[in-house]
């Protein structure tokens, strides 16, 4: 059966940089596009561009860009010989050891089925802590959430839509024989960016040691312990009557869910609230009415171990296939 | 590599030889500005008695006119060259070439011709692709290229 599972965790974007000392670039295969600031910038065409930047001051290249998206057209998976012709190519045009090159920044990660629409299980992932947390709607629907630090970026977004709304037909085609994508399935993309790689490695990362398999493994290690560190919600089992879901308990199912991210008592909260009301508006009577009804309402929402949308068992098992 | 990929490379062109020469040959169909409008094909040079050159299959030469714009115009005085090898692999196309090694440009050359060469033979470059690691690939894709090709 076709499907993700014999597909692993891949790199996708990468800034590369290399100083040249002695030696000169190739400039032959490249379209100059514009000069920003003192660095010509050139473009290499594929399947899709990649940047390529000289800096005369500093006699240093930077090369930029998503190798699968170069190599393929897409970046729904690539494999590590994908990325080494990829490298070779480029290489072998611009005459430059970019093996010897310092990663500036990459990105690495991985595209999951889920069982959930997408913007169900992106509502479902709040936070990390010490990490900002940003959302990305497209109208009304949430799209993707990242959480930033200044050396390492989460992101999870719905990459169904990307490849509806970005991929040409023929590429879609391809994913759908070659890694068996179905246009009616949920997918998600799962992806740690290092923004400093030298920070967060403790020390310059090449990119021969970032190809290396140990590095890789590491990085998938990663992949799982930054889905692992984000919060999620989905903690409260459904009541499996209607009559048990009115109005009312509703909103108490999201507050409940909400407890153990941001460390607070959902009926002492309620309590407090009430105390507020001036007794005026409400009687005594008239508070222990509402707080008897609230609290049948909580009787009626049970909670359960993890949350049903973590996906966390699904990564784990790609990370062994 | 996918085909895909190696297609943004490709430049197909089409030679055909003027009526009444040994072997000199005009862009009849492609892109222009590649390739001299003018090639000749043949070994002109003094043959050495060694064994690579028994497997050369033949030469092909060209210069850019004075007024003419090329990919290798400024390269060598304008003067484009390679020696075109068989690839037994692919027996059905005549060879392939290298352009241009001397400038570390590994632009790979492969030629086809249904008369072998005595009237017509298209060039199929591919940029950046004439090393080794990538020449069975363009071969590979190119076989299909011209299979799937309305004859």
């Amino acid at each position: 059966m076709k499907g993700l599972q014999g597909y692993s965790m891949n790199l996708d974007y990468i800034d590369i940089s290399k100083f040249l000392d002695k030696d000169r670039i190739c400039l032959d295969y490249l379209q100059r596009n514009a000069i920003y600031d003192g660095a010509e910038m050139y473009y290499f065409n594929g399947c899709r561009k990649i940047e390529v930047w000289m800096r005369q001051a500093t006699n240093q290249v930077n090369i930029k860009g998503s190798i699968p998206y170069f190599i393929n057209g897409h970046n729904f998976y690539a494999s590590h010989q994908d990325w080494l012709e990829g490298l070779d190519y480029i290489q072998g045009c611009l005459n430059v050891n970019i093996y010897s090159g310092q990663v500036n920044s990459f990105e690495f990660g991985t595209i999951q089925e889920i069982p959930f629409p997408e913007p169900d299980f992106l509502n479902h992932h709040i936070k990390v802590r010490g990490m900002e947390a940003r959302a990305y709607h497209k109208g009304q629907v949430l799209t993707g959430r990242e959480f930033v630090s200044p050396s390492l970026k989460i992101k999870l977004y719905d990459v169904q839509r990307n490849i509806k709304t970005k991929l040409d037909k023929p590429i879609r085609a391809d994913l759908s024989r070659d890694y068996g994508w179905d246009s009616r399935k949920h997918y998600i993309k799962l992806e740690n960016h290092y923004r400093q790689p030298e920070a967060y490695f403790k020390g310059n990362v090449q990119l021969s040691e970032l190809l290396s398999s140990s590095f890789q493994q590491d990085l998938k290690k990663g992949l799982l312990t930054s889905y692992q560190s984000i919060m999620k919600t989905g903690t409260t089992a459904i009541p499996k009557s209607k009559a048990d879901i009115n109005a009312g308990t509703i909103p108490l199912m999201i507050l409940k869910e909400l407890e153990g991210l941001y460390d607070f008592n959902t009926e002492e909260l309620i309590k407090g609230k009430l105390k507020e009301i001036p007794e005026d508006v409400f009687s005594p009577d008239d508070r222990k009415a509402r707080l008897r009804t609230i609290r049948d309402n909580l009787k009626k929402i049970s909670q359960q171990g993890g949350s049903r949308y973590d996906i966390a068992e699904l990564l784990q098992a790609r990370l062994e296939a | 590599m996918n085909e895909r990929f190696i297609e943004t490379s490709h430049i197909p062109l089409t030679y055909v030889k003027k009526d009444g020469t040994k072997g000199s040959f005009y862009l009849s169909n492609g892109k222009k500005g590649i390739l001299p409008q003018r090639i000749s094909l043949g070994i002109f040079a003094q043959k050495k008695e060694s064994q690579k050159d028994k497997l050369k299959k033949d030469e092909i030469n060209g210069t850019y006119k004075k007024t003419e714009e090329g990919l290798y115009k400024s390269l060598n005085n304008g003067r484009v060259h390679s020696s075109i090898w068989g690839f037994e692999e692919y027996p059905e196309f005549y060879g392939y070439g290298i352009i241009d090694e001397r400038y570390a440009l590994y632009d790979l050359v492969i030629m086809y011709s249904g008369n072998n060469c005595s009237s017509s033979f298209d060039v199929h470059l591919f940029r950046g692709m004439g090393k080794p690691d990538f020449i069975q690939k363009a071969f590979h894709y190119l076989r299909c290229y011209i299979k799937q090709k309305p004859q």
